[in-house]
């Protein structure tokens, strides 16, 4: 099935369209190369190569060692290995864990899993637009504080934290503290060096710069050793059992490359399209404001907005008939705020407030002309839902 | 030696001059229902129902065959039986031992009785002299087995039809009448829990159904229409063959929201539901219509509430859970397997509209007045009427 010709797909903070480099490279993968890495003959060494390309090809993204990295199933199981990792190989020096407000749900629920283990969960201090405070990390960090875990980008604000400096700290408060960056939202599309930075864990995944679901990339530090969850035939040098996606891993490759090369057009055609967006829809329609950082400072593809007197799961329903695909980012049968979506909850925004706001995530595709079309839409639908504010179910 | 199912029909067997409507359409509903195994071979014999595999290298297919005949509204009991054609009192009682050996092992001690009919009057023995001859023979060969003729564990029956019929073991039916035999009516299903028991209760009864779901895009999402349809699907298990009419009902609700009082929305938004069933269902041949109302359950289900709701509607307007504890009804839910779809949470129309205190005890009156700042009502009904998206579910999928 062809996209349809006038979609507006602005839901790339959830999932990208996978590119057509991206899609060439699976089919090869898929009609031709389609052998088990671990045989031994000539066609699982030509299934080998593929996923060895792609190594190599995260590894120059991170200016790190392929041996560091390791294919997955997704960000998911990449934070969960390295979080619940880390806790159990340092188990002995400590249990102080040190995190954000309003991380994603990928690093909370381990988090909270392992405080019912009797582990000690604490948050660093943000500003009043989600971004670490420094000060109060050097003063949080602790003896026993074995672990620092947070997002690069978050997935909802878009707020982008500086792992950079937090990793510095870290070299020269705490060298023995692991730090962990997921980096789902932000891999391939700007810079993080963990070697470099002194990041010990990374975590990334195909399907948000273009590649395929069902593939993510864990970093881990060369001389690092955590435990293995998932035991098995011995892929990936032991750690992750399982024969590989060869067609995933080698779409991520492809993506990584592509998204890696071309990052500063896309850059810079996002963060066009993100502030021409903000500045069209606040000229013509009143009540609106961004959450999170100040539209210029986030992340390029990320613009999270409040529209005031409008519920933003009604309006992303009333949009989808004009083919624009935004997200609420709530969880329609919870009315808890930091469930319905923890980042804007961690802002201190009440539920009403987080029930009026949208998620709008561009990607290398998005055109100045489809921002209008989204305006355009907007300033017909935004009034008329005013005008109809079920107050029922707050 | 083969096997058979016998079908025991409960109610329709005492009905008059219909008696063979209703048998006609129950073994139709049989044959339907097994449909996608085969097809299978049913008679008509004295008040049961019998069915046969389709052809000789048929084996197994019983336990298949009794799983989906019990969900057929009508049958209160299926028996697995063997069937022979050797009417002798010798070979009778070797078969009949040999089926308590094939299902009881024979060495448990148990209690049991044989009882036995004729059809053949021109047999030799009566029953009675039958049963207690095989009775004897029973005992010989299984010393642990103990003759109660009044509260046997075990009931050894014998059936001399032609051929010779032995079960012991009956798998309980569904019980009801068979769909369709009662005509039709419109089932308003919202998605929740309630209505499909509603609809699967009133099907069970005879009724062929056809269902009404209200739609407020963009105010509810598609998926809660895809759940309503799944829900639908799952009935169709049941009552056969089902159009489901989605609605386009937003702006009904803009309108009533916009002009009546608030605290009235549900009460007024109710009313016009019914009348959009009724239309609907005139439509479709109906002659009633079905909610999962409970009484009490929520401010739309008080007594002053459904008395309001209940004045326009012109056809009988079926209640079967209106007695019934939520508890009750979740029961009935899992068994027939709608309850898991129930709870998924995507809002309806229902809970989205609705005001912070609603009213509970409605007067007529008063929410009569408030519809007259609706003049173009009946235009707006008309027009979601013909508007409806018609989905069409059978045995459990949706069809073109």
């Amino acid at each position: 099935m062809e996209t349809a010709l006038n979609e507006i797909y602005l839901d790339n903070g959830a999932t990208t369209k996978p590119s057509k480099g991206v899609v060439a490279k699976m089919r090869e993968v898929l009609e031709a190369a389609y052998g088990n890495p671990s045989s031994l003959h000539r066609k699982g060494q030509e299934a080998e190569r593929y996923v060895k390309e792609a190594r190599e090809t995260l590894a120059q993204v991170l200016q790190a060692d392929p041996v560091s990295v390791y294919f997955t199933s997704g960000g998911t199981e990449c934070s969960n290995t390295a979080i619940l990792g880390a806790a159990s190989s340092s188990e002995r020096r400590g249990k102080h864990i040190l995190t954000l407000r309003g991380e994603h749900p990928a690093t909370s629920e381990p988090l909270k899993y392992l405080q019912e283990q009797g582990w000690e969960i604490e948050y660093i201090g943000t500003d009043e637009q989600g971004r670490a405070d420094l000060e109060d990390f050097r003063c949080k960090l602790r003896e026993d504080t074995v672990l620092v875990t947070c997002l690069q980008v978050n997935n909802e604000t878009g707020v982008i934290q500086p792992v950079q400096e937090m990793g510095g700290i870290l070299r020269e408060c705490a060298p023995h503290t692991l730090f962990h960056v997921d980096a789902v939202q932000s891999f391939a599309k700007m810079e993080i060096f963990p070697r470099k930075w002194n990041i010990d864990l990374l975590s990334s995944s195909a399907h948000k710069i273009h590649g395929p679901k069902g593939v993510g990339g864990l970093y881990i530090r060369r001389d690092l050793h955590i435990p293995s969850f998932i035991r098995g035939g011995g892929q990936e040098r032991q750690f992750r059992s399982g024969t590989e996606n060869v067609p995933g891993i080698a779409g991520f490759g492809q993506a990584a490359k592509e998204a890696w090369d071309e990052r500063r057009r896309r850059q810079e055609s996002m963060q066009c399209c993100k502030l021409y967006l903000y500045e069209q829809l606040r000229k013509s329609i009143d009540g609106i404001t961004h959450n999170g950082p100040e539209p210029r400072e986030g992340a390029a593809h990320i613009l999270n907005l409040r529209i005031k007197g409008v519920r933003s799961e009604v309006l992303l329903h009333a949009l989808e008939d004009y083919g624009i695909y935004v997200s609420s980012g709530s969880a329609c049968a919870s009315n808890k705020p930091d469930v319905k979506s923890p980042a804007l909850g961690a802002l201190g925004m009440s539920a009403e407030a987080i029930d009026e706001s949208v998620r709008v995530s561009f990607s290398k595709d998005s055109t100045l002309d489809e921002m209008d079309r989204v305006v355009k839409a907007c300033t017909e639908i935004i009034p008329m839902l005013r005008r109809f504010t079920p107050k029922g179910r707050r | 030696m083969e096997k058979g199912l016998l079908i025991k029909y409960g109610e329709i067997a005492i009905k008059g001059n219909n008696r063979r409507l209703f048998e006609n359409r129950l073994a139709l509903n049989i044959k339907e229902c097994l449909q996608p195994m085969g097809e299978f071979w049913i008679a008509k014999e004295q008040g049961r129902l019998f069915v046969e595999a389709p052809g000789e290298d048929w084996t197994d297919w019983t336990e298949e065959a009794a799983a989906r005949i019990s969900k057929v509204f009508g049958v209160v009991g299926i028996c697995v039986v063997d069937v022979f054609s050797e009417d002798s009192f010798e070979a009778i009682s070797a078969n009949v031992n040999r089926y308590i050996q094939e299902h009881y092992g024979g060495d448990a001690a148990t209690t049991f009785k044989v009882e036995v009919k004729r059809a053949n009057k021109q047999y030799p023995m009566t029953s009675m002299e039958l049963a207690s001859a095989l009775g004897a023979t029973i005992l010989e060969a299984y010393p642990a087995w103990q003759v109660d003729v009044h509260k046997p564990k075990t009931v050894i029956w014998v059936e001399l039809r032609g051929r010779v019929y032995v079960y012991s073991k009956v798998i309980p039916g569904v019980g009801g009448m068979p769909t369709g035999t009662a005509g039709k009516a419109a089932l308003l299903l919202s998605g929740g829990i309630d209505s499909p028991v509603a609809g699967w209760m009133m099907a069970k009864r005879g009724l062929e159904l056809c269902a009404v779901y209200f739609h407020a895009h963009p105010y509810t999402t598609d998926r809660a229409k895809e759940k309503v349809v799944d829900l639908a699907r799952k009935l169709s298990l049941y009552a056969g063959k089902m159009r489901v009419y989605v609605v386009p009902f937003t702006e009904i609700q803009l309108s009533i929201y916009e002009k009546c009082p608030h605290e009235q929305l549900t009460i007024i938004m109710r009313r016009i539901m019914m009348q959009i069933a009724e239309k609907i269902a005139r439509k479709e041949g109906a002659l009633a219509l079905i909610t999962g109302e409970s009484l009490g359950q929520v401010a739309s289900q008080t007594l002053q509430s459904l008395y309001c709701t209940n004045e326009v509607c012109e056809m009988p307007v079926f209640r079967p859970v209106i007695g019934f504890d939520k508890q009750d009804i979740v029961t009935i839910a899992n068994s027939i397997d709608t309850y898991e779809t129930s709870i998924l949470p995507y809002e309806d129309c229902c809970t989205i509209f609705v005001a912070k205190h609603p009213e509970t005890k409605p007067k007529l009156e008063a929410i009569q007045k408030s519809e007259s700042r609706l003049p173009d009502m009946a235009q707006q009904i008309e027009k979601a009427v013909d508007g409806c998206e018609v989905i069409t579910v059978y045995r459990g999928e949706r069809i073109e």
